[in-house]
């Protein structure tokens, strides 16, 4: 019988999804990469004539060197085990110590869980103990264990750039500061913190060296938030905002979700009030200018300059104060609204919001970004206090911090000769990321003596007298308070590689001579004891003092706006457009520019790598002539930067979006060389990240961008799924025919391969006899996962944390130019946007024609994102080991599909027959051989690349091969390589069962009593994994696989896939303009 | 004109090339014994640099394998002692202390020692699978797998030498047939254990307790059969349920 496929006539769609601009305009360049059966350059070597010669004498050479080397006997391998016995240690065994990560930007800190292995530390995640966390980390934690393994980190001391010795800085420096016990015109400059035991001995040697200043700064400090702060809740307090029982919130520019969380754990809790199965959803409003991973939650969003965000807070407060009759937010509106033409923005928008707010007083909270100014941020406060925030959602926590003047007081002093000798213990670069008008490395060089302290020999390095090498906070003592004040240490996980000093122990050497770790844990131990409750010991194992907490602060002051000091910023146009500064995915301030892992994981928005761009709408880049990678200069006054065009969906007009921390030529490290464009110089102390009035010019150069949104496209199949609360509430199995799913006729299948299904008898396990082989199917252990799509925000958590877990190697710009990245998840992202004939019709197009090359075009208000984590599907029935020729890739007895790399001989057969695109070749021996010897000088750089034949040992092998996990394969070339679903976490738990189990027949592993990687730095929770054989294991749970929301991929190949995913429910205000569009892409799609 | 090739030259291409295809046989057959880990690995005895007698300490004066490879049964690898473990025989005033044949455990531990460097002792490795093959110990000592199935009679050997192959082809051969090798666990470091050592009766009893069937039923159905390591084995597996898998993943990572 043949199959038969209805395919109901094409229905008029509401919405078309796309993952780049390419692919909804159909360029050519994006069918390039749909046509190709293997990325481009798989296959050719293409090189011209003069390379081509080099490469044969370099093939000759090492062929001819092959020769030697190679010998018959056995090569002798030495077993050295310790003298003496180490503690704890089992040798093959990980240990797992908690500890601490001061938060980036040095308010809170992420309690962590270090995996060692005989003390190298190789991966950490959240500690789930924790009381305020779920246990989930960011990108940028997940990042961090490679920064203590970065071949580039300073090594020693250096004296105007030559090396030193420590007893030389001890002599020539400290010895004299201690005993003059003046500090007479000495200045120190250091970052925020939440340590009690730093701030305590920062006011020691203030006390010790009276004449001392200290000056703090962070290059992305969130200033307006701080001040509104101290205004509001005196100083040294800070609020902490708990999402759990939000169900309004409205993100005015603030990326709760992603780089600016404003509680504990922002993302989980918001998570748990978006599942529709425990009743209603929240509703999430965000006004912004370029889309942020909060953004690509919202179920309705506004695109606005960010300087407009301000006029929107007041308009949005003036709605509210009439709406719930309070006058004293009336007025605070009032000082700012009646200087605004409220025309200008979406009224609509605007005050269905605040009605929407109001309607569930009590339990709304407004939430206002780090860039934005006092204004915005004490407006926010009238509204959340008008709103009944405080308490039930916002509480403040008496942090009692101490507050030091900044960066800009400090370069006056400079200037004005206060300040004669300064030490640097910022975790910044000051000479790189201070605001520009400070011009501060001319300061630093104008000064007799500067010290930094660093764990990188940066620009600050360079202009300083002395360099003392920094720690990472995996090599120091140190303790913090979290954001909500829980008590929580830093444990050091190993000896300081290079000999680095800490912060903690720099300091107690301005006290005292011969200052180290062990007199950084007896401060930390001092300052645990001044806390005076629980078990030292205790507080060590867990991570953090249970049952204490710092002191909340009730807020009830009245909040009040000074009409005479605001000042509304025009709306951006073509002669005056608005640069907005952000956070740089892979380098946050700078600080992690030399790490492979951040700069190769694609933004999640842009889906860019190894770069920044000027992010603007398309209807701004036809306004300017430009296509994305033409390079523009953009200048105000003397300030000038130039940057990349890329153009951004859902981006507000007139406005450029560009991320700091970049080094472009200034930088010399190994992986931060040439990436990127300095953003820094357009920032100045009084236009911080917003800056107005820019003009904005066309250049004849152009810069490759390295994006990774075309590659691996699926063709526009309805994969990741959405839709509405009310679908949801009609149906809530929609997800489950939506797409060809709702026609596809049964499958028939001629392989009788094994049935897993049946396997519930352990009498009779022997289903999949084939060809007379038995095929013992584990009655006990079939592994699924699910992937919630509701709450996965697409952060690249778990795209990092795979790759610390797995070993998988970076390899570069003109490799992932290639088609050529590596990740084992792809972290796709869907753009989707209305294509009704109403909507195509007010874009000015002809809808019959639509669909058609270049006759679609983006609706930049409607633009709605989708982010879907893609690894292997470990489909039961599986396309791509019926192609391998050498049986490299198989099934196993409990559903893996499983990867044998010493069998894999690379035809790649599977890669081309796998419908999801989930596998990676490994061409050139990423692992073994550094990138910079790979290719030299990224793609610009003319000449020969080594490619295959680079040296394979260099110094990049030589520190990162000590973050490996040792308990996975390191893949060499011309391997295939792809998700295991952590195999050696799996075999490790079903070891360890039986290895319990002993002469008893009860092996199976424990429900939920291990994780794989990627589940454990969700902080969402989105991802389930666990055993189909054991009904209490969460992935058979309501979160999981009985689920109404779930649905598999591509289900009508019948490829049987394990891993499923849960449709993303939008919750529109159906008031609110456009609603009836929102979370609808593959409602109608066949 | 004459001959140019004398007579003798018919035969010879023939003769060549069976003499080529003799030489090509043997080397095949040289290169193909002598490239399987049975003929790289097996007898492979080097020397240590503390010429440690197994036959001594784990034979004659019946040390458990376990007191000196201690997490043997709680860790994939099986150590090797910390010089500590040795020392707290053979440290000052004790068991042989002054033997020149300690001298790199005197350099290692002993801090009054003129020639003491605080370096740890580089024993030779002798047992060693690939990087991509992880062998668990722990899961086979707590399994029923006894440390003499894959490294022979340690306690009879003064100087250990490789006893198996460990070759993939070895290691799967035992986990088809597990039963070959399961023994009870209170015998897994006694090397010298043979079948015969297990009273019958207090075995079909133990059998009985785990399978929950009755001694004589157990009996009955074994009538007839031979009393060995194939019986215990069958019924140590059925018992304990062991499958060891033979998946490729189960080793390969």
């Amino acid at each position: 019988m043949k199959r038969k496929w209805q395919h109901p006539s094409k229905p008029e769609s509401s919405r078309t999804h796309w993952r780049s601009l390419g692919e909804l305009e159909e360029t050519e360049e994006f069918q390039g990469w749909l046509e190709r059966e293997f990325p481009q350059g798989a296959a050719e070597l293409e090189m011209d004539e003069t390379s081509r010669r080099s490469f044969v004498k370099l093939m000759g050479a090492s062929t001819a060197l092959a020769g030697f080397g190679i010998s018959c006997s056995r090569p002798v391998r030495h077993l050295v085990p310790y003298n003496e016995h180490v503690e704890w240690v089992i040798p093959g065994k990980a240990l797992y110590y908690s500890t601490a990560k001061p938060r980036l930007g040095g308010l809170g800190c992420d309690p962590l869980v270090a995996t060692t292995y005989e003390g190298r530390p190789t991966k950490v995640d959240g500690n789930r103990l924790h009381p305020a966390v779920t246990g989930g980390s960011s990108s940028y934690t997940q990042a961090s264990v490679l920064d203590l393994y970065d071949q580039d980190r300073s090594r020693g001391y250096l004296k105007a750039g030559k090396a030193t010795t420590a007893q030389d800085f001890e002599e020539g420096f400290l010895k004299p500061l201690r005993e003059a016990k003046s500090g007479e015109k000495l200045a120190l400059l250091v970052s925020d913190s939440t340590s009690p035991t730093r701030n305590r001995l920062l006011a020691d040697v203030q006390k010790a060296l009276p004449g001392l200043k200290v000056f703090a700064y962070e290059a992305l400090r969130p200033e307006g938030a701080l001040a509104a702060g101290a205004q509001l809740y005196g100083k040294g307090a800070l609020p902490v905002v708990n999402l759990s029982k939000a169900k309004r919130v409205l993100a005015l520019d603030s990326d709760f979700l992603g780089n600016e969380p404003v509680g504990e754990d922002s993302l989980a809790e918001f998570s748990s009030t978006r599942v529709p199965e425990k009743g209603e959803m929240s509703r999430l409003y965000v006004a912004e200018p370029a889309f942020t991973l909060t953004g690509g939650q919202a179920d309705h969003r506004y695109r606005i300059p960010a300087s407009q965000v301000l006029p929107v807070a007041a308009l949005v407060g003036a709605k509210l104060g009439e709406l719930l009759g309070d006058a004293e937010l009336s007025a605070a509106s009032a000082a700012v609204s009646d200087k605004v033409v409220s025309s200008v923005y979406s009224e609509e928008w605007i005050n269905e919001c605040a009605a929407d707010l109001a309607s569930k007083k009590g339990s709304s909270v407004v939430l206002a970004g780090g860039r934005q100014s006092k204004h915005v941020h004490l407006l926010v406060a009238a509204i959340n206090k008008a709103l009944g925030a405080y308490g039930p959602l916002i509480s403040v926590v008496d942090h009692k911090l101490p507050s030091f003047p900044g960066i800009k007081a400090l370069a006056n002093a400079a200037k004005k000769g206060e300040v004669e000798r300064l030490i640097v213990l910022n975790e910044g670069d000051v000479a790189f990321d201070a605001p520009s008008e400070l011009g501060f490395a001319s300061v630093l060089k104008g000064l007799k003596e500067v010290v930094h302290v660093g764990s990188r020999v940066n620009r600050t390095a360079g202009l300083a007298s002395w360099h003392v090498p920094g720690t990472h906070y995996l090599e120091s003592w140190g303790d913090h308070y979290s954001l909500s004040g829980v008590y929580s240490v830093q444990q050091p996980m190993i000896n300081p590689l290079w000999g680095g000093v800490s912060e903690n122990v720099f300091l107690g050497s301005l006290l005292a001579e011969g200052a180290g770790e062990e007199s950084a844990l007896g401060e930390v131990k001092k300052t645990f004891a001044s806390i005076g409750a629980g078990d030292w010991n205790e507080v060590l194992r867990d991570g953090f003092l249970a049952g204490k907490k710092l002191p909340a602060k009730p807020f009830s002051g009245a909040v009040t706006i000074p009409a005479d000091k605001v000042k509304v910023t025009d709306l951006p146009w073509e002669e005056g457009v608005e640069v907005v500064l952000t956070v740089g995915h892979a380098t946050y301030d700078g600080r992690f520019v030399n790490n492979g892992w951040l700069q190769e994981a694609p933004d999640p928005i842009t889906k860019l790598t190894w770069d920044n761009a000027a992010l603007m709408s398309s209807s701004t880049a036809e306004a300017f002539g430009l296509e994305d990678e033409d390079v523009i200069e953009m200048t105000i006054g003397d300030r000038r930067i130039k940057a990349p065009v890329l153009r951004s969906p859902g981006h507000a007009d007139y406005c450029v979006t560009l991320a700091v921390g970049y080094y472009g030529d200034l930088a010399e490290g190994t992986v931060s060389q040439g990436v990127g464009f300095n953003a820094y110089p357009l920032m100045t102390s009084g236009q911080r990240y917003i800056v107005p009035g820019v003009a904005l010019r066309k250049t004849a150069a152009t810069h490759k961008l390295a994006l990774t949104a075309e590659h691996y496209s699926m063709e526009g199949r309805a994969i990741a799924r959405e839709g509405t609360m009310e679908m949801y509430e009609e149906d809530p199995h929609f997800a489950g025919h939506q797409g060809m799913d709702h026609h596809i006729p049964e499958n028939m299948s001629l392989y009788k391969g094994p049935n897993y299904e049946t396997a519930e008898n352990p009498d009779d396990p022997l289903i999949g006899v084939i060809d007379g082989h038995e095929f013992r199917i584990d009655p006990l252990h079939q592994w699924a996962m699910t992937i919630d799509l509701n709450s996965c925000i697409g952060c690249n958590a778990c795209v990092i944390a795979c790759q610390s877990e797995n070993n998988i190697p970076i390899v570069g710009k003109d490799q992932v130019l290639a088609g050529r990245e590596m990740h084992w998840i792809r972290m796709d992202r869907y753009f989707t946007s209305p294509s009704d004939s109403k909507t195509v019709s007010q874009a000015g197009l002809d809808f019959d024609k639509y669909g058609e090359p270049g006759r679609r075009k983006v609706d930049d208000d409607a633009v709605e994102m989708l982010p879907q984590p893609v690894a292997c599907q470990q489909c039961e029935s599986a396309p791509c080991e019926t192609v391998c020729p050498v049986n490299a890739t198989v099934h196993t007895s409990d559903g893996l599909n499983a990867m044998t790399y010493n069998r894999c001989i690379g035809t790649r057969y599977c890669a081309n027959n796998c419908p999801y695109k989930a596998r990676r070749f490994n061409y050139y021996d990423y692992n073994k051989r550094p990138i910079e010897k790979i290719t030299v000088g990224g793609v610009e750089a003319e000449g020969f690349k080594f490619g295959p034949l680079a040296p394979a040992s260099g110094n990049a092998t030589t520190t990162q091969r000590l973050q490996k996990n040792p308990n996975v394969t390191v893949r060499m070339r011309g391997v295939i390589e792809k998700c295991t679903y952590c195999v050696q976490r799996i075999s490790a738990a079903k070891i360890a069962a039986k290895a319990a189990a002993r002469d008893s027949a009860d092996y199976q592993v424990p429900a939920n009593s291990f994780t794989v990687a990627c589940q454990d730095a969700c902080s969402a929770g989105s991802i389930q994994f666990g055993n189909l054989k054991n009904p209490k294991d969460r992935v058979n749970g309501k979160e999981g696989k009985k689920n109404p929301r779930n649905y598999d991929l591509l289900k009508y190949i019948g490829t049987i896939p394990r891993t499923s995913y849960l449709a993303r429910i939008k919750n529109p205000n159906p008031k609110m303009p456009g609603a009836d569009l929102v979370g609808t892409v593959t409602s109608k799609m066949h | 004109m004459g001959n140019i090739f004398p007579r003798w030259t018919n035969l010879l291409a023939i003769k060549v090339l069976v003499c080529l295809g003799a030489l090509g046989t043997c080397v095949i057959a040289l290169a193909w014994y002598s490239w399987t880990p049975k003929y790289t690995r097996v007898g492979y005895m080097p020397q240590q640099p503390i010429p440690f007698d197994h036959s001594l300490h784990a034979g004659q004066l019946g040390m458990d394998c376990r007191y000196c490879h201690s997490f043997v049964e709680s860790s994939p690898h099986s150590n090797v002692p910390t010089a500590q473990v040795c020392w707290n025989c053979h440290g000052p005033g004790k068991v042989k202390s002054d033997s020149p044949k300690l001298e790199p455990l005197r350099q290692a531990m002993d801090e009054n020692y003129e020639n003491y460097t605080g370096e740890p002792i580089r024993w030779v490795q002798l047992h060693e699978t690939p990087d991509y093959a992880y062998f668990n110990h722990s899961v086979h000592v707590n399994r029923g797998v006894s440390c003499v199935e894959c490294h022979g009679k340690i306690n009879e050997m003064p100087v250990v030498f490789h006893h198996e192959s460990l070759s993939m082809s070895w290691c799967l051969e035992c986990h088809r047939e597990p039963e070959k090798a399961l023994r009870p666990l209170d015998q897994i470091t006694n090397l010298d254990w043979k079948p015969d050592d297990l009273n019958p009766d207090e075995f079909y009893a133990y059998i009985a307790g785990k399978t929950g069937s009755s001694v004589e039923d157990l009996k009955k159905a074994d009538e007839g059969k031979e009393w060995g390591q194939d019986l215990i084995g069958a019924h140590l597996q059925q018992a304990w349920e062991v499958h060891p898998p033979q998946d490729c993943a189960a080793c390969h990572r």
